[in-house]
């Protein structure tokens, strides 16, 4: 047990930043619950890990991440396919800034360009959300998010490819209005 | 090898020159071109400043208890698995004892042991000693009738050799309601001095 915390404690960061970036989009107040059900289930099935025949665990703990956050949208019947599926509401967390606010600091501007960057990631197709956050933020190779996402290398880096390009355009305005 | 290396190339691949992440003449290849090609200078440009953009989005971080609260869900599941754990020892155990010590299926274990739970409850329903009974009927002597069990009654029998001795009930832990309003009629039609044999005239 003592051993299973030390593992929580060293992902915990890791996994619940990716589920809050692969899923908190739309449902930011799902991602603690998340996270202690995918360490749940990394526990239940720890045995079955053989770290022999080559995999990381932490390719095999992301693989299960991506499949709980998949099983997640599928739950709340979210689209995954396109863009133009995915809902543009409000749900993205935004930070509002006060009326009485003084100019905006470097802090405030960097706070209210990631909130941007979180609400133009979770209108992603799910396929390239997911090739993006694991390449982006967790630094994956191509190789293990090909593993993971059950693709080839050339199809991840073409999701990758697109994210970013969907992501540029959708973020051109704001970045040139600042 | 030098390839020749176009707009459409740089375009296509400009994230993983960033990153460089494509073969070493590739990267050679490519940057020979935007060092030539203006257009390409300044995509390249305005992509690397979008790559530092990225940066910005942060992820909240983990709130306090989380750890604990993950241990606190493995700890209330091992509590779980270890009660399913015992029941299903004792399944085993006792399949393991009735099929390989007495060559008995389970369900016919099952069934037997549901038979001798149930011979035994009535065997203490029907046939139990009753608790003294305070109506006495003849000067103060509590006309206590100890019920013999079945080994025990005769036809012909009195109530102490058949076993059915005044005093202390033979079950003294195991006496519920029925067996004292049974005794009471028993003794009310057998006062007494009369033998307390059910079956006696
Ligand atoms: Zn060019």
């Amino acid at each position: 047990m003592a051993a299973f915390a030390e593992i929580v404690r060293f992902y915990q960061s890791p996994v619940l930043s990716t589920i809050y970036r692969l899923v908190g989009g739309h449902f930011p107040e799902d991602v603690e619950d998340l996270g202690q059900d995918l360490f749940m289930k990394i526990y239940r099935s720890l045995d079955r890990f053989d770290g022999e025949r080559g995999v990381k665990f932490s390719t095999w703990l992301f693989t299960s991440v991506k499949n709980l956050c998949y099983d997640h949208l599928r739950k709340k019947r979210l689209p995954l396919e396109s863009i133009d599926a995915c809902r543009d509401d409000d749900r993205a967390p935004r930070r509002q800034l006060p009326d009485d606010a003084p100019e905006p600091g470097t802090e405030v501007l960097f706070r209210e360009l990631g909130d941007r960057i979180g609400h133009s990631v979770a209108r992603l197709p799910v396929e390239q959300r997911t090739a993006f956050v694991l390449r982006e933020y967790q630094s994956f190779s191509y190789d293990e998010i090909a593993r993971m996402t059950d693709s080839s290398v050339g199809t991840v880096k073409s999701r990758v490819f697109r994210a970013k390009e969907n992501l540029r355009s959708m973020l051109t305005d704001y970045l040139q209005a600042r | 090898m030098n390839e020749i290396i176009d707009c459409g190339t740089v375009r296509g691949e400009i994230y993983l020159f960033i990153e460089r992440e494509l073969p070493e003449d590739r990267l050679r290849g490519i940057a020979a071109h935007i060092g030539d090609c203006e257009r390409c200078r300044e995509y390249e440009s305005r992509v690397s400043d979008f790559e530092s953009v990225l940066d910005r989005w942060d992820a909240p971080a983990p709130s306090a208890g989380f750890v604990e609260a993950v241990i606190e869900r493995v700890a209330q599941h091992e509590r779980n698995r270890r009660g399913t754990f015992r029941l299903q020892a004792l399944v085993w155990g006792v399949r393991g004892m009735l099929h390989s010590t007495l060559r008995i299926p389970l369900p016919m274990g099952i069934a037997a042991a549901a038979i001798l739970v149930l011979s035994v409850s009535l065997n203490f329903v029907l046939i139990r000693p009753a608790r003294p009974t305070p109506s006495g009927v003849d000067g103060g002597n509590p006309p206590v009738v100890m019920v013999p069990g079945p080994s025990h009654v005769t036809s012909t029998g009195d109530a102490t050799a058949a076993g059915g001795v005044l005093g202390e009930p033979r079950f003294p832990l195991f006496q519920p309601d029925i067996y004292r309003i049974a005794n009471t009629v028993i003794n009310r039609k057998n006062p007494v001095g009369q033998s307390t044999d059910v079956e006696k005239k």
